[in-house]
Protein backbone atom coordinates (compact mmCIF):
# COMPACT_ATOMS: atom_id res chain seq x y z
CA UNK A 1 0.00 0.00 0.00
CA UNK A 2 1.35 3.42 -0.97
CA UNK A 3 2.01 5.99 1.71
CA UNK A 4 0.43 9.09 0.16
CA UNK A 5 2.79 11.64 1.71
CA UNK A 6 6.01 9.79 0.77
CA UNK A 7 4.70 9.10 -2.73
CA UNK A 8 3.76 12.76 -3.17
CA UNK A 9 7.17 13.95 -1.99
CA UNK A 10 8.92 11.45 -4.27
CA UNK A 11 6.92 12.59 -7.30
CA UNK A 12 7.49 16.21 -6.26
CA UNK A 13 11.26 15.69 -6.18
CA UNK A 14 11.24 14.04 -9.64
CA UNK A 15 9.12 16.85 -11.11
CA UNK A 16 11.38 19.40 -9.38
CA UNK A 17 14.46 17.84 -10.96
CA UNK A 18 12.87 17.95 -14.42
CA UNK A 19 11.84 21.60 -13.94
CA UNK A 20 15.34 22.46 -12.67
CA UNK A 21 16.81 21.35 -16.02
CA UNK A 22 14.77 24.05 -17.76
CA UNK A 23 15.50 26.57 -14.99
CA UNK A 24 19.24 26.03 -15.57
CA UNK A 25 18.69 26.64 -19.31
CA UNK A 26 16.86 29.88 -18.51
CA UNK A 27 19.57 31.01 -16.07
CA UNK A 28 22.41 30.42 -18.52
CA UNK A 29 23.44 33.27 -20.82
CA UNK A 30 23.94 30.89 -23.77
CA UNK A 31 20.70 28.96 -23.20
CA UNK A 32 22.58 25.68 -22.66
CA UNK A 33 21.14 22.99 -20.40
CA UNK A 34 24.56 22.57 -18.76
CA UNK A 35 26.35 25.12 -16.64
CA UNK A 36 30.00 25.45 -17.62
CA UNK A 37 32.80 25.65 -15.06
CA UNK A 38 36.51 26.12 -15.66
CA UNK A 39 39.14 23.70 -14.34
CA UNK A 40 39.76 25.53 -11.05
CA UNK A 41 36.03 25.76 -10.41
CA UNK A 42 35.57 22.04 -11.11
CA UNK A 43 38.26 21.14 -8.58
CA UNK A 44 36.69 23.46 -5.98
CA UNK A 45 33.22 22.06 -6.64
CA UNK A 46 34.58 18.55 -6.12
CA UNK A 47 35.96 19.61 -2.74
CA UNK A 48 32.62 21.26 -1.96
CA UNK A 49 30.74 18.00 -2.64
CA UNK A 50 33.22 16.16 -0.42
CA UNK A 51 32.70 18.57 2.49
CA UNK A 52 28.92 18.43 1.93
CA UNK A 53 29.02 14.63 2.05
CA UNK A 54 31.03 14.55 5.30
CA UNK A 55 28.71 17.18 6.81
CA UNK A 56 25.68 14.97 6.13
CA UNK A 57 27.43 11.99 7.74
CA UNK A 58 28.43 14.08 10.77
CA UNK A 59 24.90 15.46 11.13
CA UNK A 60 23.32 12.00 10.84
CA UNK A 61 25.78 10.57 13.38
CA UNK A 62 25.02 13.44 15.78
CA UNK A 63 21.29 12.92 15.38
CA UNK A 64 21.68 9.16 15.96
CA UNK A 65 23.45 9.87 19.25
CA UNK A 66 20.95 12.55 20.33
CA UNK A 67 17.84 10.52 19.47
CA UNK A 68 19.23 7.42 21.18
CA UNK A 69 18.15 9.10 24.44
CA UNK A 70 14.40 8.49 24.69
CA UNK A 71 14.05 11.68 26.70
CA UNK A 72 15.23 13.66 23.67
CA UNK A 73 12.21 14.20 21.45
CA UNK A 74 12.63 15.99 18.14
CA UNK A 75 9.96 18.58 17.32
CA UNK A 76 9.73 17.27 13.75
CA UNK A 77 9.24 13.99 11.88
CA UNK A 78 11.93 11.52 10.85
CA UNK A 79 11.46 12.61 7.24
CA UNK A 80 12.23 16.21 8.23
CA UNK A 81 15.29 14.99 10.13
CA UNK A 82 16.78 13.55 6.93
CA UNK A 83 15.56 16.45 4.81
CA UNK A 84 17.50 18.81 7.08
CA UNK A 85 20.55 16.54 6.61
CA UNK A 86 20.32 17.08 2.85
CA UNK A 87 19.90 20.83 3.36
CA UNK A 88 22.97 20.89 5.64
CA UNK A 89 24.97 19.12 2.92
CA UNK A 90 23.70 21.53 0.27
CA UNK A 91 24.54 24.54 2.44
CA UNK A 92 28.08 23.34 3.14
CA UNK A 93 28.69 22.56 -0.56
CA UNK A 94 27.25 25.87 -1.74
CA UNK A 95 29.06 27.91 0.93
CA UNK A 96 32.41 26.34 0.04
CA UNK A 97 31.82 26.89 -3.67
CA UNK A 98 30.77 30.53 -3.21
CA UNK A 99 33.95 31.35 -1.28
CA UNK A 100 36.08 29.34 -3.74
CA UNK A 101 34.58 31.26 -6.71
CA UNK A 102 33.05 28.06 -8.04
CA UNK A 103 29.34 28.59 -7.51
CA UNK A 104 28.46 30.89 -10.39
CA UNK A 105 29.31 29.16 -13.67
CA UNK A 106 31.05 30.73 -16.65
CA UNK A 107 27.78 30.92 -18.58
CA UNK A 108 25.48 31.75 -15.66
CA UNK A 109 23.62 35.06 -15.73
CA UNK A 110 24.16 36.31 -12.13
CA UNK A 111 21.21 38.73 -12.31
CA UNK A 112 18.77 36.03 -13.41
CA UNK A 113 20.18 33.69 -10.77
CA UNK A 114 19.68 36.29 -8.01
CA UNK A 115 16.09 36.93 -9.18
CA UNK A 116 15.39 33.19 -9.25
CA UNK A 117 16.82 32.71 -5.73
CA UNK A 118 14.73 35.57 -4.35
CA UNK A 119 11.65 34.10 -6.05
CA UNK A 120 12.24 30.63 -4.59
CA UNK A 121 12.84 32.12 -1.16
CA UNK A 122 9.65 34.25 -1.24
CA UNK A 123 7.59 31.30 -2.54
CA UNK A 124 8.73 29.03 0.30
CA UNK A 125 8.43 31.71 3.00
CA UNK A 126 4.90 32.47 1.78
CA UNK A 127 3.84 28.83 2.22
CA UNK A 128 5.45 28.72 5.67
CA UNK A 129 3.91 32.00 6.84
CA UNK A 130 0.44 31.03 5.60
CA UNK A 131 0.78 27.80 7.61
CA UNK A 132 1.88 29.77 10.69
CA UNK A 133 -1.03 32.21 10.25
CA UNK A 134 -3.50 29.33 9.93
CA UNK A 135 -1.99 27.53 12.90
CA UNK A 136 -0.92 24.57 10.74
CA UNK A 137 2.83 24.81 11.31
CA UNK A 138 2.91 23.14 14.71
CA UNK A 139 0.31 20.53 15.58
CA UNK A 140 0.34 17.47 17.85
CA UNK A 141 3.69 18.53 19.26
CA UNK A 142 5.41 18.30 15.85
CA UNK A 143 6.35 20.75 13.16
CA UNK A 144 4.37 19.98 10.00
CA UNK A 145 5.31 19.88 6.29
CA UNK A 146 5.50 23.68 5.79
CA UNK A 147 8.51 23.52 8.11
CA UNK A 148 10.43 22.18 5.09
CA UNK A 149 9.40 25.27 3.11
CA UNK A 150 10.73 27.42 5.95
CA UNK A 151 14.04 25.54 5.84
CA UNK A 152 14.33 25.99 2.04
CA UNK A 153 13.45 29.69 2.36
CA UNK A 154 16.13 30.18 5.01
CA UNK A 155 18.65 28.23 2.89
CA UNK A 156 18.13 30.51 -0.11
CA UNK A 157 18.33 33.62 2.10
CA UNK A 158 21.69 32.40 3.46
CA UNK A 159 22.93 31.68 -0.08
CA UNK A 160 21.81 35.13 -1.22
CA UNK A 161 23.54 36.87 1.69
CA UNK A 162 26.73 34.89 1.10
CA UNK A 163 26.73 35.78 -2.60
CA UNK A 164 26.18 39.44 -1.74
CA UNK A 165 29.05 39.48 0.79
CA UNK A 166 31.31 37.65 -1.66
CA UNK A 167 30.41 40.18 -4.36
CA UNK A 168 31.43 43.04 -2.03
CA UNK A 169 34.64 41.28 -0.95
CA UNK A 170 35.58 40.60 -4.60
CA UNK A 171 34.83 44.19 -5.52
CA UNK A 172 37.20 45.59 -2.89
CA UNK A 173 39.93 43.02 -3.58
CA UNK A 174 39.73 43.28 -7.38
CA UNK A 175 43.21 43.32 -8.88
CA UNK A 176 43.65 44.43 -12.47
CA UNK B 1 54.74 32.02 -5.76
CA UNK B 2 53.31 34.95 -7.70
CA UNK B 3 53.40 34.77 -11.49
CA UNK B 4 54.55 38.31 -12.23
CA UNK B 5 55.54 37.37 -15.80
CA UNK B 6 51.96 36.51 -16.61
CA UNK B 7 50.72 39.71 -15.04
CA UNK B 8 53.21 41.87 -16.91
CA UNK B 9 52.56 40.08 -20.23
CA UNK B 10 48.85 40.69 -19.77
CA UNK B 11 49.41 44.32 -18.88
CA UNK B 12 51.73 44.75 -21.87
CA UNK B 13 48.86 43.75 -24.15
CA UNK B 14 46.58 46.12 -22.24
CA UNK B 15 44.29 43.28 -21.24
CA UNK B 16 42.32 43.15 -18.00
CA UNK B 17 41.98 39.92 -16.05
CA UNK B 18 38.43 39.76 -17.38
CA UNK B 19 39.63 40.08 -20.99
CA UNK B 20 42.24 37.37 -20.59
CA UNK B 21 39.77 35.13 -18.74
CA UNK B 22 37.21 35.39 -21.54
CA UNK B 23 39.85 34.71 -24.20
CA UNK B 24 41.14 31.67 -22.30
CA UNK B 25 37.65 30.40 -21.43
CA UNK B 26 37.99 30.63 -17.65
CA UNK B 27 36.70 32.88 -14.87
CA UNK B 28 38.42 36.13 -13.87
CA UNK B 29 39.02 34.62 -10.43
CA UNK B 30 41.01 31.77 -12.00
CA UNK B 31 43.33 34.21 -13.79
CA UNK B 32 43.66 36.17 -10.55
CA UNK B 33 44.50 32.96 -8.64
CA UNK B 34 47.17 32.01 -11.21
CA UNK B 35 48.77 35.45 -11.01
CA UNK B 36 48.76 35.34 -7.22
CA UNK B 37 50.23 31.82 -7.24
CA UNK B 38 47.17 30.36 -5.53
CA UNK B 39 46.36 27.99 -8.37
CA UNK B 40 48.59 25.81 -10.53
CA UNK B 41 46.93 25.62 -13.97
CA UNK B 42 46.83 22.54 -16.19
CA UNK B 43 49.00 22.44 -19.30
CA UNK B 44 45.91 22.99 -21.47
CA UNK B 45 45.08 26.25 -19.70
CA UNK B 46 48.74 27.34 -19.80
CA UNK B 47 48.75 26.81 -23.57
CA UNK B 48 45.49 28.71 -23.96
CA UNK B 49 46.87 31.66 -21.97
CA UNK B 50 50.12 31.61 -23.92
CA UNK B 51 48.28 31.67 -27.25
CA UNK B 52 46.19 34.62 -26.11
CA UNK B 53 49.26 36.57 -24.96
CA UNK B 54 51.50 35.46 -27.87
CA UNK B 55 54.04 34.02 -25.48
CA UNK B 56 55.67 30.62 -25.07
CA UNK B 57 55.19 28.29 -22.11
CA UNK B 58 58.81 28.94 -21.12
CA UNK B 59 58.28 32.67 -21.07
CA UNK B 60 55.26 32.59 -18.82
CA UNK B 61 55.34 29.42 -16.75
CA UNK B 62 58.76 27.77 -16.69
CA UNK B 63 60.92 28.69 -13.74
Amino acid sequence: MLHAKSFGIGIGIIVGLIISIFVIKALNKDGKFKTEYDEMQQISRGKGYKYGFWSILAYEALMCVLTSDEAFVLPFSNFDLHFIAVMVGVLVQVTYCIWANAYIGLNTNPGRFAAFSVGISIFNFAIAFVAIANGNMFTDGKLQDPFMNLIVGILFIIIGVELFIKHIVDGTAREE
Amino acid sequence: MKNLRLKSARAAMDLSQDDLAKAAGVSRQTISAIEKGDYNPTINLCISICKTLNKTLDELFWE
